[in-house]
């Protein structure tokens, strides 16, 4: 059964009750909150994701509405994960973005069973299309726009690599989407609703999209690896030939990039040593210089049609 | 008379080497880091892992790296050796053993 399966009514309730227990792909996360604004979100934003079936969640959050004695007028909401704060409080029209937040570390920091990257991956052909990059180096942007092409998403943020099989996970959570991305798909698609099923991040006009429903009826499917692509945008000439630049990379540098742009390969150790291995192995490493989103997607749509 | 410095190399069997077209990435499991060596510095490594006592003076570490590299054991070649066996020390993948003086007559 798939959340939108409940009426909003009862979503709310279930929020506000025992909690509303999702399938995230490789995990499942339990939601408790009472803010009404927050459940119409989450009402919209994971519509379509699965239930979990079984009684555990490995990630339990909890929004909940705070005072501070110092500004008793000003609303303000704290996420908590089992029990703790783990994040700075902040006004209550950022609560989506701070359980979003929530949720994205509490991955990272407690689930071992994973080489997770700091990467957006997505499946053409079959095969997976690993964009590493840090934090705010518009892996959604791109993302976006290549789901727009046919790809399928499997993270905006994360590359999931699961260590016993090799295989690529896909965990797709709603994708945040800064002013300037907007701005920049916008460009890059004129007239495309990107506003469409989307929660108000609380900041500007930033906005959170509920992920595309194949990628979510398809968080089941897990692909190898075939491209890793460090992508950046550079200014580059404005020929459509000198628009981007997609170069090889050598397999070391591969190697030491992979690490650097991973969440626990050091806690990983071995096990992280060997995974990357066998994943600069099994894949072709690039850089791409791009000076617009276009560019970009014409080079990664070369990339992936050519093999 | 000069004492000679003698280089060893520290729990080889336990690391983790990958070889790559431009070097290699070498897990050290005692220390949890991954690090990127060029063929001559892995070649020091597995020159001193092989040598008869785990052990080598540092002036054969040079002859054997300029015989490798056909080099002229010029003051650059000596200094990158050098620079090698330091950045391998700083690692924590060779070790500096100091043996008793030579005696020069």
């Amino acid at each position: 059964m798939i959340v939108s399966g409940f009426s909003l009514q009862e979503v709310k309730a279930l929020l506000a009750g025992p909690g509303l227990r999702v399938s995230l792909g490789p995990v499942n996360v339990r939601i408790q909150t009472r803010l009404q604004e927050l459940a119409r979100q989450i009402f919209i934003l994971y519509a379509k994701h699965e239930l979990a079936e079984d009684d555990i969640a490995e990630i339990h959050v909890r929004v909940i509405a705070r005072r501070f004695i110092r500004k008793p007028f000003s609303a303000a909401v704290e996420c908590l994960l089992d029990g703790q704060s783990v994040l700075p409080a902040v006004p209550v029209v950022q609560a989506l973005d701070l359980l979003e937040r929530c949720i994205k570390l509490a991955f990272v920091t407690r689930i071992n069973y994973f080489l997770v990257f700091r990467a957006a991956s997505l499946e053409r052909n079959g095969h997976v299309l690993l964009l590493p990059g840090q934090q705010r180096s518009g892996k959604t942007t791109l993302s976006v726009a290549l789901i727009r092409q046919g790809y399928r998403l499997l993270s905006d943020e994360f590359g999931i690599l699961d260590l016993g099989s090799g295989q690529f996970v896909p965990m797709p959570t709603a994708l945040s989407l800064s002013e300037d991305s907007i701005q920049a798909l916008g460009q890059f698609s004129p007239g495309a609703d990107i506003g469409q099923a989307t929660g108000d991040a609380g900041f500007g006009n930033a906005k959170y999209l509920r992920p595309p429903e194949e990628s979510v009826r398809r968080a089941g499917e897990t692909a190898s690896a075939r491209w890793t692509v460090f992508p950046a945008l550079s200014a580059l000439g404005e020929a459509p030939d000198e628009r981007f630049q997609l170069e090889p990379i050598t397999e070391g540098s591969m190697f030491l990039m992979l690490a650097t742009h991973s969440y626990d390969y050091e806690t990983l150790g071995a096990e992280g040593f060997r995974a990357v291995s066998q994943l600069v192995r099994s894949c072709r490493g690039y850089s791409l210089a791009y000076s617009d989103l276009e560019s970009a997607v014409i080079a990664l749509n070369d990339l992936t049609d050519a093999d | 008379m000069a004492s000679q410095v003698y280089w060893r190399v520290t729990n080889f069997p336990s690391l983790l080497i990958e070889e790559w077209e431009d070097g290699f990435t070498v897990f050290q499991p005692d220390s949890g880091k991954t690090h990127f060596l060029n063929p001559v510095a892995m070649r020091v490594l597995q020159t001193l892992h092989s040598a008869p006592d785990g052990m080598l003076a540092e002036d054969v570490i040079g002859a054997n790296l300029m015989a490798l590299s056909e080099s002229d054991g010029s003051p650059a070649f000596e200094s990158e050796a050098e620079a090698t066996l330091a950045q391998l020390d700083e690692l924590g993948l060779i070790e500096p053993l100091t043996a008793e003086p030579a005696c020069d007559s």
